[in-house]
C-alpha cells in the first residue's frame, strides 16, 4: 500500500512560558491524522478557541515543531529531510490563511503574490508562460484576470482577495492545502462560493484539504472526514455524516445541539452553564479533557484518558461510555494505543 | 403622525443617515421606521453594509463625521433621542439605552477591576449615588444575573475569558435596568457554546428586567432562538417586518426568502446558494426598488417606482410591487401572474 499523502503521528506541542517558574500549555496531546492516497479528501478539523486546531495547522506547515511524535510527508518525515525534499515538501502543501486583510503587503499590486510563487518555485520556463498560468488560475477561480491584476490589495473585495489567496496556494500544483479558518471572516455569499471552489479543487485537481475551522455547518457541508477537537486532543472523529448527525461524545453532542437553529419552532433546549475556564484548564492532566463539564461523568474518567473507542463504522469517540467496543488499533488515525485500564464501576 | 404609542419603547420613523465620500453621499439607511414593544426583542438582519449596525449607532447618536442623521426621528421612552442637548444625553445612555457591542469584551479598561468598571456606570448615569456596601451588593447581584461567580467583581478583564468578558459587559449594559439594550453582533467573536450561552443570558435578563432587545446581527440562527420579531435590510432599506415565525416560515420578500434559503444549517449537506449579483451603490442606488437589478421576480414597475410597504400577512409587511395592493393576503413567493401596470407605490 503506498504511503499516506500526509500523516500527522502521536504528534504533540508542549508551549513553555515564564522564565523563572516555567509554566506549561499542552496545545497539542498525542494527535494522530492520515490523509490517505487513493482519493483527494476534505479533512476538517473543528474545534472552539484552545482546542489546538491552530496549531495542528502550524506544524502540518513546518511552521512550528513538534514536541514530540513526527510529521511525515509522502513516506518522508519533514524533521529528517534534505533540502531539496524540503523545498517540494513546501511547494506541495500549501496554506490559505483566514484573514484576507492582513497577508497582503499594500505597497504591492496583487500580482506580485503571485509571481514571486512562480518565482520561487520555477513554476514556469519564461515571463509569458507564468503570467498564463496566473491567469488559468484565477479564471479557474471564478475571477476575472483583468479587474483583478494591477490592482492594489485595498482595490479589491474582501471576496476577491481571499480568492486570490486561494489562487496563490493553488499555483505551485500542491496535494495537499491546510485552509485555516478561511471563510471566517467573509459573507454569507461568498462564503458559499469559497467552499465551493475547495470542494473543485478537490474534484478537478486531486487536492487534498485540512479544513480547520471553528463552524460546525461548513465542515458538515463540505469535508469528507472530521476531528472535533477539546483542548488539544480528539473527542471525536471519523465519517463527517456520522459525526454530525449521530455524534457520540458528549462534547460533539453539546457542540452540535448549541449551533443556533435557523428556525424559531426548534428550541435550544436547554441552557447550558459552562464552568469557569480557569477549572476547565486546570484539570486536563491525568484523566478526560472533558470530565469536568460533561454530564455524564464518572470515577474512570477522573483517573484515566479515555481511548479512542470505535463507535460505529469510522467513527470513533474518546469516552469511557463506549468502553465496551473496541479500541481503535493503533497505527490508524487517533488513538494512543489503549494502556490497559483498571475496571471502575460507573458512579 | 401619532407619538408613541403606549408600550412602544423604541419608535424608529422614517431614519435617514448619510455618509459623505469622495465619490458623493453614500446613503446608508434610507427611511428606516419600525417599532419596539416593552420587553420585546426585535432583531436586524441583512448582508454587511447594509445598513444594520448604523441603524444601531444612530438610535444611540453614535455617528460620527464624515456619517451624520439627515433625518427621521428616534424616540425611546417617548423622549426624542436625536433632539437631545448632550447632557440629557449623556444621561439617557445607560439608565434608558444601553449597548453592547461586536468584541464589547475588548472594551473593558485593561487596569481597572471588573466590579469597579461596573460601579463606574453606575455612579456616573445613575441618577441616585448608593452606598458603597449597597453598590458592591448590587454589583455582585448584576455578575450572578449573568452567570459570572461574585469573585470576578475583583478580577481584571485579562483573568476573565472572552466569554465571560461578554458577559461583563451585558452586566454593565443592565446596571441601570435600561428600558432597551442594544445589542449588535453580541456574539459573532465567540465560539458556539459560549455564544449559546451569552445569548441566553441576553434573553434571562431581559425577561427579568423587562427590558426590550434590539440585537443587529448576521446569524439567522441566533434570530431565530432570540427574537420576537425580525426585520431584514437591503441596501440601507427595511424591507420586510414581521413576527419571526411568520419570516422563516413564510417570508414574503425575494430577497428575505434568498436570504432564509442561503442560510446553512445542520439539516441539509449542499452549499446553500448565494444570492445572485453584489448589494447596489449606496452613492447612486437604482431607481425604482432597491432589490430589482438582483431580483428574480423583477417586473417593470419595479423598475420605476420605489416599493412602499405594505400589509402581507398578519403583523407581517414587506415593501414589494409583487404583493400590489391587493388585499388578498398569502400569495406565496412565486410572481403572481398579474399585470403590474398601473400600480402605484
Amino acid at each position: 500500500m503506498a504511503a499516506p499523502v500526509l500523516e500527522v503521528r502521536n504528534v504533540g506541542k508542549v508551549f513553555s512560558r515564564g522564565l523563572i517558574k516555567k509554566e506549561e500549555l499542552v496545545a497539542l496531546d498525542d494527535f494522530s491524522l492520515r490523509i490517505e492516497p487513493d482519493r483527494p479528501t476534505i479533512t476538517a478539523i473543528a474545534g472552539e478557541s484552545g482546542s489546538g486546531k491552530t496549531t495542528l495547522a502550524l506544524l502540518v506547515l513546518g511552521l512550528v515543531t513538534p514536541s514530540s511524535g513526527q510529521i511525515v510527508y509522502q513516506g518522508r518525515d519533514t524533521a529528517a529531510m534534505s533540502a531539496r525534499e524540503w523545498t517540494t515538501f513546501r511547494r506541495e502543501v500549501q496554506a490559505i490563511f483566514q484573514d484576507p486583510f492582513e497577508v497582503f503587503n499594500p505597497f504591492y499590486r496583487i500580482d506580485h503574490v503571485l509571481e514571486t510563487v512562480i518565482r520561487k518555485f520555477k513554476l514556469a520556463g519564461d515571463r509569458r508562460e507564468g503570467d498564463r498560468l496566473i491567469r488559468e488560475t484565477l479564471s479557474s477561480l471564478g475571477l476575472k484576470p483583468d479587474e483583478v491584476l494591477g490592482r492594489f490589495p485595498h482595490q479589491l473585495s474582501g471576496g476577491q482577495r481571499q480568492r486570490i489567496m486561494v489562487a496563490r496556494a493553488v499555483l505551485p500544483d500542491p496535494k495537499v492545502i491546510v485552509a485555516d479558518e478561511p471563510v471566517s471572516m467573509v459573507d454569507a455569499s461568498l462564503r458559499a462560493l469559497i467552499l465551493d471552489n475547495m470542494l473543485r479543487l478537490k474534484r478537478e485537481r486531486g487536492i487534498s484539504f485540512l479544513y480547520i475551522t471553528h463552524d460546525l455547518s461548513t465542515a458538515y457541508q463540505i469535508s469528507d472526514d472530521i476531528y472535533v477537537m477539546y483542548l488539544g486532543g480528539v473527542a471525536e472523529h471519523g465519517d463527517v455524516a456520522r459525526v454530525i448527525e449521530h455524534p457520540r461524545h458528549p462534547y460533539t453532542k453539546l457542540l452540535v445541539e448549541s449551533v443556533p437553529i435557523p428556525d424559531p419552532a426548534a428550541g435550544w433546549g436547554e441552557n447550558v452553564e459552562l464552568p469557569p475556564e480557569d477549572e476547565v484548564r486546570q484539570q486536563t492532566r491525568g484523566g478526560c479533557r472533558f470530565a469536568r463539564r460533561c454530564p455524564h461523568v464518572m470515577d474512570i474518567c477522573r483517573e484515566n484518558p479515555p481511548p479512542l473507542y470505535e463507535v460505529g463504522p469510522n467513527q470513533y469517540a474518546s469516552c469511557f461510555l463506549y468502553r465496551d467496543q473496541p479500541v481503535k488499533a493503533a497505527g490508524g488515525a487517533g488513538a494512543p494505543a489503549g494502556r490497559p485500564l483498571p475496571v471502575v464501576a460507573p458512579s | 403622525m401619532e407619538n408613541g404609542r403606549h408600550g412602544d419603547v423604541l419608535r424608529v420613523e422614517g431614519l435617514q443617515v448619510r455618509y459623505r465620500t469622495p465619490a458623493g453621499e453614500a446613503q446608508a439607511v434610507r427611511g428606516v421606521s419600525f417599532t419596539i414593544g416593552r420587553g420585546a426583542r426585535f432583531g436586524l438582519v441583512g448582508e454587511s453594509g447594509c445598513g444594520k449596525s448604523t441603524t444601531a449607532n444612530a438610535i444611540l447618536r453614535l455617528i460620527k463625521p464624515p456619517g451624520y442623521i439627515a433625518g427621521g426621528r428616534v424616540l425611546v421612552d417617548g423622549v426624542d433621542v436625536l433632539g437631545l442637548r448632550d447632557e440629557p444625553l449623556r444621561k439617557l445612555r445607560w439608565s434608558k439605552l444601553a449597548l453592547v457591542m461586536q468584541g464589547a469584551m475588548n472594551s473593558l479598561n485593561p487596569v481597572m477591576r471588573v466590579g469597579e468598571q461596573i460601579a463606574d456606570a453606575i455612579t456616573s448615569h445613575g441618577e441616585a449615588r448608593p452606598s458603597a456596601g449597597e453598590l458592591e451588593r448590587r454589583i455582585t447581584r448584576l455578575l450572578g444575573a449573568v452567570g459570572l461567580p461574585a469573585r470576578a467583581y475583583r478580577m481584571f478583564p485579562h483573568e476573565l475569558s472572552g466569554g465571560m468578558k461578554q458577559r461583563a459587559c451585558i452586566a454593565m449594559a443592565m446596571a441601570l435596568e435600561p428600558a432597551l439594550i442594544v445589542a449588535d453582533e453580541p456574539t459573532s467573536a465567540l465560539d458556539v457554546v459560549v455564544q449559546r450561552v451569552v445569548a441566553q443570558t441576553l434573553r434571562e435578563v431581559g425577561e427579568r428586567l423587562g427590558a426590550s432587545l434590539l440585537l443587529i446581527g448576521h446569524d439567522m440562527g441566533l434570530q431565530a432562538q432570540l427574537v420576537h420579531r425580525l426585520g431584514v435590510m437591503y441596501a440601507g432599506e427595511l424591507v420586510e417586518v414581521g413576527t419571526v415565525e411568520a419570516m422563516f416560515a413564510r417570508p414574503k420578500h425575494p430577497y428575505t426568502q434568498l436570504l432564509i434559503s442561503s442560510v446553512p444549517s445542520l439539516k441539509e449537506r449542499t452549499l446553500p446558494k448565494p444570492i445572485p449579483g453584489l448589494p447596489p451603490s449606496l452613492v447612486n442606488p437604482p431607481a425604482g426598488c432597491v432589490f430589482h437589478p438582483r431580483c428574480p421576480h423583477a417586473m417593470d414597475i419595479c423598475r420605476a417606482v420605489a416599493p412602499a410597504p405594505r400589509e402581507v400577512g398578519p403583523g407581517q409587511v414587506a415593501a414589494c410591487h409583487l404583493y400590489g395592493d391587493d388585499p388578498r393576503i398569502g400569495a406565496t413567493g412565486a410572481a403572481p401572474a398579474r399585470d403590474a401596470a398601473g400600480q402605484t407605490a
